[in-house]
C-alpha cells in the first residue's frame, strides 16, 4: 500500500515540474514580458527600467530558478492590479470554486451512476430508451447555454431564483445545475455501458447459477467492476469541471477562481493567471491521487501490480 | 477493405447516420453559402428597429423572423453566419489535433521504448491541464484571433488521439499481416502508413467526430468569455456573450444562437455514436 502510494506520488512530480515550466514560459513566450505588461505606448526608457526592476533582463534559466524558489516559498509574485500576493488572492477564491465543483461531482455521482445502472438493467425497455435520450441531450447542451436558459426561465420569467452572487442556498441552485448536467450524463452513459458489459461476464452467470438474489449479483458483483472506469472518469473530469467552473462563475457572478482568472486575463494580470493555473493543476493531481486510492479499495489487485 | 468504404456503407444503412449526416450537410451548405442566402447583412445596424422580438411574438415582423439585437441587426442572419466560425473551428481544430496526436501515438506504439514513454508522459501531463484555462492563458499572451483559437484548441486536444492511436497500434502490431509486411521488406514508414494506419483509422474517425462537438463547445465558451474570435465576426459564443447583458429584456438573443449550437453538437454526437455502433 505504501509503495503504491509513493510510486504514485513520484509520478506526480514530473507533472508538477512540467506545469511549472509551462506556466513560466507562457509569460515569456512572446519574448519580452515587459512589453506584455506595459501599455503599448510606454516610452523605451520606462520599458528598460521596468524590465530591470522585475529582473527580466537576466538569462531565462536564472529567472526560472527564481520562479521555482518563489514557488517553494509559496511566493508567486504580486498581482499587478491589486498589489497583493497572487497566491493569496487565488486561495481566497478557492473555497467558492471547490464548493461548486464538489457539489457538482457529488450530485453527478449520486444521480448519474444509479440512472446508468437502472438503464442498463432495463435495457431495451422504454425506460432505457428515455434515459438514453436524456443522457444524450445532457451531453449535447453546452453547459454555459444551459446556464443562460435556466436564468431566462427561473430568474427572468418566473422570478424564483436569484441570477447572481453567492451566499444563500437559492444562489447555489443554478450554478450547480449548470455544472452538473454534463457530468451526470457522462457518468450515466459510462455506468450503463460498463454495467451492460459486466452483466454478460462469466462471474455474473456463476453468481446467478449459485442462486444469489438478483440484487446481490447486481450490487456485489457487477456494480463493483463497473465502478472502476466510472471513478477514473470522475477523476479525469475534475479538470474539465474546473474549466467549466470558469464559464459558470462568469455567468452567475460567482466569486471563485474562474472569474478571477477571466478578469485577470482581460486585465493581463499574469501573476494571477500563473498562480491560478498552478493551484488548479495541483488540486487536479491531488484529486487523482485520491482516485488511485479509491481504485485500491474497489479492486485490491491493482495495489500489487 | 478500406476504411472509407466502411464509413460510406455505414452511412447508407443506418437511419440515425443518414439523419445526422444529412442535417450536418445542410448546416454546412448554409454556412458555406451564408453570405448569399441570409436575408440581411449580419452586421448592418438599424437603430430604428432595435430589440424587435421574433416574428411570432407580439411586436415582431417576418422581415426579421428571429428578431433583432441591441443594434438592430437581424438575428437570423447572424445565427446563420455564426455557423461558419463554429464549423470552421470545429473541423480545423480536430484536423490539427488528429494529425499531431495520431502521428505521435501511432509512431510511439510502433517503435516503443524511450520515445513511447516520452510521448505518453507528455500526454499525461497535458491531460492534467484544464484546457479552457490553458487556452485562456495562451490567448491572454497572444491576443484573441481565429488562428490562435484553432491552433491552441487543436494542440490542446492531441493527447486523446495519441492515447487511442497508441493503444490500437499496440494491438495491431502483433497481427500476422504486420509481421508479413515487415518480412516482405516493407520500410517502417510503409508499414505504418499502408498497414497500421488503415487498421486503426475507424476508431480515430469515431473519436474525431465526437471531438468536433467538444471543440465547437470550447470555441463557443471562449468566445463567450471574450477570449475567442474577435467580436467583429458573428459567432454563436460571442452572440451569447452580448445577449447575456439583455437577458432580462430580450430572451431571443441568448436562446437562438445557443439552440443552433446545441443542435449541431447533438448532431455530431449522434453521428459519432452511430458510427461507433457500426464500425467500433
Amino acid at each position: 500500500m505504501l509503495t503504491f502510494l509513493l510510486g504514485r506520488l513520484a509520478q506526480a512530480v514530473p507533472t508538477l515540474i512540467g506545469t511549472s515550466v509551462v506556466v513560466f514560459l507562457l509569460v515569456h513566450m512572446t519574448g519580452d514580458p515587459a512589453l506584455l505588461m506595459l501599455p503599448p505606448d510606454a516610452p523605451r526608457s520606462q520599458v528598460e527600467a521596468f524590465r530591470a526592476s522585475l529582473g527580466f533582463d537576466r538569462p531565462l534559466i536564472v529567472q526560472y530558478g527564481d520562479f521555482m524558489r518563489g514557488i517553494a516559498r509559496g511566493d508567486l509574485g504580486e498581482s499587478f492590479r491589486f498589489r497583493e500576493p497572487a497566491l493569496g488572492l487565488v486561495l481566497q477564491r478557492l473555497p467558492a470554486t471547490v464548493q461548486l465543483a464538489g457539489l457538482a461531482v457529488l450530485l453527478a455521482s449520486l444521480i448519474g451512476i444509479p440512472l446508468g445502472v437502472l438503464s442498463a438493467t432495463a435495457r431495451g425497455s422504454w425506460i432505457d430508451a428515455f434515459a438514453r435520450g436524456a443522457f444524450f441531450l445532457g451531453q449535447g447542451i453546452p453547459p454555459f447555454w444551459l446556464g443562460l436558459m435556466l436564468m431566462v426561465v427561473f430568474s427572468v420569467q418566473l422570478g424564483v431564483l436569484p441570477s447572481s452572487g453567492r451566499g444563500t442556498i437559492a444562489q447555489l441552485v443554478m450554478p450547480v445545475t449548470t455544472l452538473t448536467v454534463f457530468l451526470t450524463a457522462s457518468l450515466a452513459r459510462l455506468a450503463r455501458g460498463g454495467m451492460i458489459q459486466a452483466l454478460q461476464q462469466d462471474y455474473v452467470r456463476t453468481a446467478r447459477a449459485k442462486g444469489l438474489g438478483s440484487r446481490s449479483v447486481l450490487f456485489k458483483h457487477a456494480l463493483r467492476n463497473t465502478l472502476i472506469p466510472v471513478v477514473t472518469m470522475i477523476g479525469l473530469q475534475i479538470g474539465h469541471l474546473l474549466g467549466g467552473a470558469v464559464v459558470t462563475e462568469t455567468i452567475f457572478a460567482w466569486p471563485g477562481v474562474g472569474r478571477l482568472v477571466v478578469d485577470a486575463v482581460h486585465a493581463r494580470d499574469f501573476p494571477i493567471v500563473q498562480a491560478a493555473m498552478l493551484v488548479i493543476v495541483t488540486l487536479f493531481i491531488a484529486v487523482n491521487l485520491v482516485v488511485d486510492l479509491v481504485y485500491g479499495l474497489l479492486d485490491p489487485r491493482i495495489l500489487y501490480e | 477493405m478500406t476504411w472509407h468504404r466502411d464509413v460510406f456503407r455505414a452511412l447508407r444503412r443506418d437511419p440515425r447516420l443518414t439523419t445526422s449526416a444529412g442535417f450536418l450537410l445542410l448546416v454546412l451548405l448554409a454556412a458555406t453559402f451564408a453570405p448569399v442566402i441570409v436575408p440581411h447583412d449580419p452586421n448592418a445596424q438599424n437603430l430604428a428597429l432595435r430589440m424587435r422580438p421574433p416574428a411570432w411574438v407580439e411586436g415582431g415582423s417576418w422581415s426579421h423572423p428571429l428578431g433583432t439585437d441591441q443594434l438592430g441587426r437581424d438575428l437570423l442572419s447572424r445565427v446563420v453566419v455564426g455557423a461558419r466560425v463554429s464549423l470552421l473551428v470545429g473541423l480545423a481544430t480536430v484536423a490539427v489535433g488528429l494529425t499531431v496526436g495520431a502521428t505521435l501515438g501511432t509512431v510511439a506504439g510502433y517503435v516503443g521504448g524511450a520515445f513511447e514513454r516520452l510521448v505518453m508522459r507528455l500526454a499525461d501531463i497535458q491531460l492534467s491541464f484544464p484546457y479552457i484555462l490553458l487556452t485562456l492563458a495562451v490567448i491572454a499572451v497572444f491576443g484573441p484571433g481565429l488562428l490562435t483559437v484553432v491552433l491552441v484548441l487543436g494542440l490542446a486536444s492531441w493527447p486523446a488521439y495519441a492515447r487511442m492511436a497508441r493503444g490500437n497500434t499496440l494491438s495491431v502490431k502483433r497481427r500476422d499481416y504486420i509481421a508479413a509486411a515487415i518480412a516482405l521488406g516493407g520500410s517502417g514508414t510503409r508499414v505504418l502508413t499502408r498497414h497500421v494506419g488503415p487498421n486503426i483509422a475507424n476508431a480515430l474517425v469515431i473519436l474525431a467526430t465526437l471531438q468536433v462537438s467538444q471543440m465547437m463547445m470550447a470555441e463557443a465558451a471562449l468566445s463567450f468569455l471574450g477570449a475567442g474570435v474577435p467580436i467583429t465576426t458573428p459567432t454563436w459564443g460571442g452572440m451569447l456573450n452580448e445577449g447575456q447583458r439583455y437577458i432580462f429584456t430580450a430572451w431571443w438573443l441568448t436562446t437562438f444562437p445557443g439552440l443552433a449550437l446545441t443542435s449541431v453538437v447533438v448532431a455530431f454526437n449522434f453521428l459519432g455514436d452511430a458510427l461507433s455502433d457500426r464500425l467500433g
